[in-house]
């Protein structure tokens, strides 16, 4: 879930901008330039866009009485990376933020940090990482998109156990309570979103595996 | 799986997803909230919403973002299979 408004304190608020910025304007300058030299790879962003779009307005009822969204950066990860991917997740979270009251624009920093970067990062690494070992595409897919939704939460949660640590047992006491609060709830729909990106990205291997040849995604037949 | 087949399996997919959506269970956000003034009791945020939804108009928008996300997918999918 998103930090909501007001919930972080203005120093941690501050930070996480600060770190958060660099990044989307390294995303944005990459996005252009590689619209600029194929022009194909639009109707990749967009769906990947729309996906995220879609993905995170679901709110699923989970265990224990309680609900989450997805993520819906997986499908991004995977193509694009993280520094695009966070340009992706900053839009969702804007409108979410002024439409929905859901996240917030002090805490937009923090969480473009965790749904658009850190979160991405590591299901792009994830995906980089299964093909290696060979674990096949669309597994490896699974892995990516669901380990990108939980980590999102897991860094969301340091997040909070940094700027609210516990009187006893400090951050990392913080930590396992707000992880508990969040992971728990979202290792269900972690393992949803792997699968109905799995589907996603399946099919558009179907109809336009070109792109991801040139976005050297996969490797064309043969290698 | 056919192409067509998969599409209709991912929409299935989707709609039991926003259906099963129509809940009044507590939000992990909230959880969080609850969380963060367990542990500082005086923590107040120091800014608010500019806008609040009400239940209805926050339904609404949620649908809305669902459904520019999938009217662009579609557009896109569509311009895709034309452009082979």
């Amino acid at each position: 879930m998103h930090i909501m408004e007001g919930f972080l304190p203005p120093i941690w608020s501050v930070t996480w901008f600060a770190v958060s910025l660099p990044v989307i304007a390294l995303g944005i300058r990459r996005l252009n330039r590689m619209v600029k030299d194929d022009p194909q790879t639009k109707s990749l962003l967009a769906v990947c866009g729309g996906f995220a779009f879609v993905l995170s307005s679901l709110k699923l009822p989970s265990v224990a009485g309680s609900s989450s969204h997805p993520t819906g950066t997986g499908m991004s990860a995977i193509f694009f990376g993280p520094s695009i991917t966070a340009v992706l997740a900053l839009i969702v979270l804007i409108y979410q933020a002024l439409f929905l009251a859901h996240g917030g624009l002090t805490t937009l920093g923090a969480n473009v940090f965790s749904m658009g970067i850190a979160g991405p990062f590591v299901g792009y690494m994830v995906y980089k990482g299964c093909l290696k070992i060979k674990l096949g595409f669309f597994p490896s897919v699974f892995l990516a998109a669901a380990l990108c939704d939980l980590s999102t939460y897991l860094v969301t949660s340091m997040q909070l156990a940094l700027a609210f640590p516990a009187a006893q047992t400090d951050v990392l006491g913080s930590f396992k309570v707000f992880a508990g609060v969040f992971a728990i709830t979202q290792v269900p729909l972690a393992l949803a979103e792997g699968l109905v990106t799995s589907m996603m990205i399946r099919y558009v291997v179907q109809i336009r595996v070109d792109i991801l040849h040139r976005l050297r995604t996969i490797a064309p037949e043969g290698s | 799986m056919s192409n067509i087949s998969l599409l209709m399996a991912i929409a299935a997919v989707v709609v039991i997803l926003m259906l099963a959506g129509e809940n009044n269970t507590a939000g992990s956000d909230e959880l969080a909230k609850d969380a963060i003034q367990e542990i500082e009791r005086d923590y107040r945020p120091w800014f608010n919403p500019i806008w609040s939804p009400d239940k209805r108009t926050e339904t609404l928008l949620f649908s809305l973002q669902a459904a520019v996300g999938i009217l662009i997918i579609l557009y896109f999918f569509g311009h895709s299979i034309k452009g082979k």
